[in-house]
């Protein structure tokens, strides 16, 4: 009679990584659907191209790799990536375009770093932010939402860069771009001089809110800690109502903030990736808050639509000092009334 | 009602208690065989005090405590010491170590007993010694000796009695509240009184109404015992934890509970300090759970300790076939048991017989993605994550300074992992090599200070002689000087020294003892064997130069040719003495070949007598077999005393 | 002009004022003793063996502090030349073979009834963990006893055995899981907890 030789504990909850990556897929859902009810089927189109992509690039590594594939294509984690880029990059992205992102994503910034859970930088976050340093026109190019493409001509675009009446009728500065290149006008004058604005506005609101709903699913599922998204929202809410209260006329307010570009698809979406954010709980809170200030000063005073790339990149990049600085008093360790060390 | 606190993280798993937690406590019958091992707690070996063969008496003492941390073991029930010998121990490594092993006889027959009626009027040192003569250690599955925890050197204002018990399946704790809530109030109180009357917390999870209500019932007549209802969380039922949760407080970094002036006692022990004291018994049964889906009858039952587990597996109806894994303990902490034979000690309070897909599978772990989950579960506030890079990485000192040392294997992290990856098995593996490391730094540092006293003695004793040799150089010379001066005449002193040689040469030469034979004999045996490891290193050293192609090759065939006549010679002077002493180099191993002969002779015989038809014949054959065995190990051993007599002729059978 | 010499006599008293300094922090936080040897000395092993060409671990570390490979401690093994590399700030390099391989811990064991008294091991043995006097029977203090081998060579009747460290369920621990798929190619492969 053999019998098993094993470590405890002899017992499991039984949960999966690839069940954690499948709740984020299905949490992305409402905001899914509320952009592509505003600007179109492109995003979709981007979305099933990038996960096709993505899924490919990550088993053609792992052969090359010789890392077993089945188990790690399953762990969803590829699938999670490709639909943050695609979720991210603009409705009118050509195909090489997404191509581009998610070969950046999946082959550089996981799979060179050795692969899942070794990476220190957000791999969709990588791969937008290398398409919006190398290919700035492009990347700007955002549907606008009182017209919408057919499908055919989405596709058109998608595949050939070319569409009926030229590209600039159908797309427009983000509103963020609108607001931050003011000419000199104040915020109230720029928004009833340009109805776009108000529009976008809404839009972007819409969408934001979402995810937001997306955010609460996971949060109620567990799926992260509320520690990250709170803080980010908080520290670029807080930043934005202080500068608001002093300037009115310059910054816009922090609603208008925390509703406007990928604020809350980055706050539970992008910051709470476990594999790049900081470890302990304090650690996190550090991590978001740091996030919520550089997408404040980066909107605020940077040359980019959008500041989330770059802000969570330069927290990835200080995660580590973070967790050094964060680490959590052990059981036993924060007393002060105990008698002495023995 | 007790306010009570709540600890950092924790997890639920399925309780699963309700399979043995349902029918009474049953009684094990005496086992036929009792495995005792010398060390069932922490600390060191007891001592063995019987001899084989010996007959011992239920509650006898067997093993005798060594030190001040260890416990005494006695026998479970009456019957003869079969042998002391090494056995399978109830540990993870399932290494052997030695056991007592007793064959009962049946009877069950106690030891004179003497119970103490009213215990609080002896001195609390009788009333301690008596608990610590009865070997009770900490029956929550540490094995902590009882008795050190009751003589701290702070004073105790909180007694925590653990009745936790927050492993999944065991049921141990609860049926024995149920059975025996006033026996565990009699040793409650014994202990406050043993303590100076500390308030007493009972720490029980609120999965069993049954058990806190006994507890409630019998708690009505004591004062400064209050009944705890805590949540269900594992770990509650950690020492730290629970103290945490009853009194907010925690144990300090490598401190023990008596530092906050607590103790923390398991319901267990506490009944078991009551049987000691009250009735006079020492440590000998305990309440085992069998549970898991291949017993057929899960429930709780009253062992002696030493039962194999294969004969309480047996009684509990498990069928072996169905179960791949045998653990001892719960689900989260217990390990599995290799040997079936493996005894119950005093700290085994669960033997789970599980089926094959009832615990969680043997599964491939996949890398970490740094969910975070383990670090909200560890009850110990650590960041399981960082440790377990750490661990793997090798980088032990990063892993102690993350405070691998206040992980409490409680095994939390790893249920969570999403990624199954089993953590707590790499931090017992850095723990493990922490220790290692740190022994050896321990031995390292011994080992230097004796080198340098070594090297700082042998530089002390050269300049000793130096200055010795310095002195007695002047003297002589003064000596000399002074000598030439009063005898300027005087021969030659060197050829005086020469001549008094010589003379001493001479005369130690003529009055030289001789030898006696044995005396001779050793030393050319010794010569022999000299010349035999020269030649063997000189061989070494040649085939070394062979291979190397040296020069010194050819002196050194010279110097082995050489030492091979040198060691032939000298083997041949040994044997030349042995035949001259009329030895017979040969006699000896012809003599032990005859020993083993009749011995197997025998062997054979006992073995075939019991398939035999004619019992009787073999009988007879037996002796005859014996006699001739006696009569060879005779001829040997008076060979072996005196190699020189005349030998007998040896019996061949 | 003026500026220049002025220059020159500023530069003159920062160089006065800083020598100074540097003298006096000379003086003051003067290290005596040679630190670095002994920082070195407690991370090999003691084990006193002389397998790196030295007689003994503190000659070694002070040949290291001199310039001397960090490789040549066998008994230490990777760990050692690991925790060297790590004290000295340089690459860890694979252990000199010409020095001997790294092999499992041992120790002395002297076949007591074959022991001729010689005391021949005695001298041999660096930290003085063997008894016994001339023409008695000697024995090795098992817990002094360091491993080194060097009392075997010297024995003339070859009677001292080197054996491994048993294994008490005290000294034994856990082994490091083995079967983590990232690093392992046969993905079906459970690794060490296995049937038993």
């Amino acid at each position: 009679m053999a019998f098993l030789n094993l470590s405890s504990p002899h017992h499991h909850n039984l949960s999966k990584t690839s069940s954690i990556m499948m709740w984020v897929l299905l949490a992305t859902i409402p905001g899914l659907l509320v952009q592509t009810y505003f600007y179109g089927y492109g995003t979709l189109i981007n979305l099933i191209w990038a996960s096709v992509l993505a899924v490919a690039l990550e088993a053609i590594v792992l052969r090359l790799r010789r890392r077993p594939i089945r188990p790690h294509i399953a762990d969803g984690s590829a699938l999670v990536t490709a639909f943050l880029l695609a979720l991210a990059l603009p409705p009118f992205s050509p195909w090489w375009l997404t191509l581009v992102a998610v070969l950046f994503a999946i082959v550089f910034a996981k799979h060179l770093y050795g692969g899942l859970g070794n990476n220190p930088f957000n791999p969709a976050m990588v791969g937008y932010a290398l398409c919006l340093i190398a290919f700035p026109v492009s990347m700007t190019q955002w549907a606008s939402p009182e017209i919408t493409l057919s499908l055919g001509q989405q596709l058109q675009w998608f595949w050939l860069e070319q569409i009926d009446g030229g590209i600039d009728a159908w797309t427009q500065a983000t509103p963020l771009d609108l607001m931050r290149h003011t000419k000199g006008l104040t915020l109230n004058e720029l928004s009833s001089s340009n109805p776009q604005l108000n529009l976008g506005l809404s839009a972007s609101g819409w969408i934001n809110a979402a995810y937001l709903l997306g955010g609460l699913a996971l949060l109620a599922k567990r799926v992260f800690t509320w520690h990250a998204p709170v803080a980010m929202l908080a520290s670029l809410g807080f930043c934005a109502g202080l500068f608001h209260m002093g300037e009115p006329d310059l910054y816009p307010s922090a609603t208008q903030h925390l509703f406007t570009g990928a604020t809350m698809l980055a706050a539970f979406f992008i910051v709470t990736d476990p594999v790049t954010s900081a470890t302990s709980r304090k650690g996190k809170l550090v991590f978001g808050a740091g996030v919520g200030i550089l997408v404040f000063i980066i909107r605020s005073y940077g040359s980019y639509p959008d500041a989330f790339a770059f802000a969570i990149l330069l927290m990835n990049l200080s995660a580590p000092l973070i967790d050094t600085y964060t680490q959590p008093k052990a059981y036993g360790h924060h007393q002060k009334h105990n008698q002495g060390d023995r | 009602m007790h306010k009570t606190w709540n600890f950092h993280g924790g997890v639920h798993p399925t309780e699963n208690k309700r399979q043995s937690n349902q029918q009474p406590i049953m009684v094990m019958p005496v086992p036929k065989q009792l495995v005792l091992p010398l060390n069932q707690h922490i600390g060191k070996a007891a001592k063995a005090v019987i001899e084989v063969g010996e007959y011992v008496l239920k509650g006898q003492l067997i093993a005798s405590a060594q030190g001040f941390v260890s416990a005494n073991i006695h026998a479970p029930s009456s019957g003869y010491i079969n042998t002391i010998e090494d056995r399978s121990l109830p540990h993870p490594s399932a290494l052997l170590g030695p056991c007592i092993i007793i064959d009962t006889d049946g009877k069950d027959q106690w030891i004179d007993l003497t119970p103490q009626s009213n215990p609080k009027q002896l001195p609390k040192l009788e009333l301690l010694d008596l608990i610590q003569t009865a070997g009770i250690t900490g029956m929550g599955g540490a094995g902590f000796p009882s008795a050190v925890k009751l003589q701290p050197k702070n004073t105790i204002h909180t007694l925590i009695i653990n009745a936790a018990e927050c492993e999944p399946y065991i049921t141990a704790d609860d049926r024995l509240i149920r059975e025996h809530a006033e026996q565990v109030m009699a040793g409650i109180e014994l202990l406050q009184h043993l303590l100076d009357q500390p308030h007493c917390l009972i720490g029980i999870e609120d999965n069993k109404p049954e058990a806190i209500m006994a507890l409630n019932d019998a708690a009505q007549q004591l004062s400064g015992v209050e009944v705890c209802v805590i949540p269900t969380k594992y770990p509650s039922g950690g020492e730290k934890q629970l103290i945490e949760i009853l009194t907010g407080q925690q144990v300090p970094h490598a401190g023990i509970p008596a530092d906050i002036g607590m103790v923390c006692h398991n319901v267990g022990t506490v009944k078991a300090i009551a049987d000691a004291v009250l009735l006079g018994q020492p440590l000998i049964q305990r309440i085992t759970t069998v549970t898991g889906k291949a017993t057929a009858n899960a429930g709780n039952y009253q062992v002696l300790i030493g039962t194999q587990v294969s004969d309480l597996l047996a009684f509990a109806k498990v069928d072996l076939n169905q179960t791949s894994r045998l653990v001892m303990g719960g689900p989260m902490m217990g390990f599995t048991l290799q040997d079936i034979h493996t005894p119950l000690i005093k700290g085994s309070n669960c033997i789970l017989a599980a089926a094959d897909l009832e615990l969680a599978p043997v599964a491939d772990h996949h890398s970490c993605i740094r969910c975070g989950l383990c670090e909200v579960a560890c009850p110990a506030e650590l960041l399981p994550q960082q440790l377990f890079w750490f661990a793997k990485a090798e980088e032990f000192e990063k892993a102690q300074h993350h405070n691998l040392s206040d992980c409490i294997e409680c095994g939390a992290c790893a249920w969570v992992c999403p990624s199954q990856i089993p953590l707590v098995q790499y931090y017992r593996y850095a723990k493990g090599r922490v220790k290692t490391r740190n022994h050896e730094a321990q031995l390292a540092e011994h080992a230097r200070l004796r080198f340098e006293t070594r090297e700082q003695r042998l530089i002390d004793e050269k300049l000793a002689k130096e200055e010795k040799r310095k002195a007695r150089a002047t003297a002589a010379a003064a000596a000399q000087a002074a000598k030439r001066a009063a005898n300027p005449t005087a021969e030659d002193p060197i050829a005086a020294a020469l001549a008094r040689v010589n003379k001493q040469k001479y005369e130690s030469q003529t009055a030289a003892v001789p030898l006696t034979p044995e005396d001779q004999y050793k030393e050319l045996k010794t010569a022999a064997a000299i010349t035999r490891t020269k030649l063997k290193k000189t061989c070494k050293a040649l085939e070394n130069a062979q291979s190397l192609d040296h020069e010194q090759a050819d002196n050194l065939q010279e110097t082995v040719a050489l030492l091979t006549v040198k060691a032939d010679q000298a083997q041949a002077k040994l044997q030349a003495y042995e035949t001259k002493l009329g030895l017979d180099p040969e006699k000896e191993k012809i003599l032990l070949v005859a020993v083993a002969k009749a011995n197997s002779a025998v062997r054979k015989l006992e073995k075939s007598i019991a398939n035999a038809e004619d019992p009787q014949t073999i009988e007879q054959q037996i002796l005859e077999a014996k006699a001739i065995h006696a009569a060879a190990t005779q001829a040997l051993s008076d060979h072996q005393a005196n190699p020189a007599a005349k030998p007998t002729p040896a019996q061949e059978p | 002009m003026q500026t220049l010499y002025f220059a020159i006599v500023i530069l003159a008293l920062l160089a006065i004022v800083f020598g100074a300094i540097l003298g006096f922090a000379a003086i003051r936080f003067k290290v005596h003793g040679d630190p670095i040897v002994d920082q070195i000395d407690s991370l090999l092993p003691q084990t006193q063996c002389g397998q790196c060409g030295h007689p003994g671990c503190k000659p070694y570390a002070q040949a290291i502090a001199n310039g001397e490979s960090i490789n040549r401690c066998p008994p230490g093994g990777e760990a050692t030349i690991k925790a060297l590399a790590d004290l000295l700030d340089v690459e860890a390099i694979p252990l000199d073979a010409e020095h001997g391989h790294e092999a499992v811990r041992t120790i002395a064991y002297i076949r007591e009834d074959e022991c001729i008294g010689c005391t021949k091991c005695i001298q041999a043995c660096p930290v003085d963990a063997i008894l016994g006097a001339a023409k008695q029977m000697h024995t090795v203090i098992v817990d002094e006893c360091t491993g080194c081998d060097l009392c075997v060579e010297p024995c003339p009747v070859d009677c001292i055995d080197m054996l491994p460290i048993e294994v008490t369920p005290g000294s034994w621990h856990w082994q490091p899981p083995k079967n983590l798929i990232a690093s392992s190619r046969s993905p079906h492969s459970h690794g060490a907890p296995e049937h038993a």
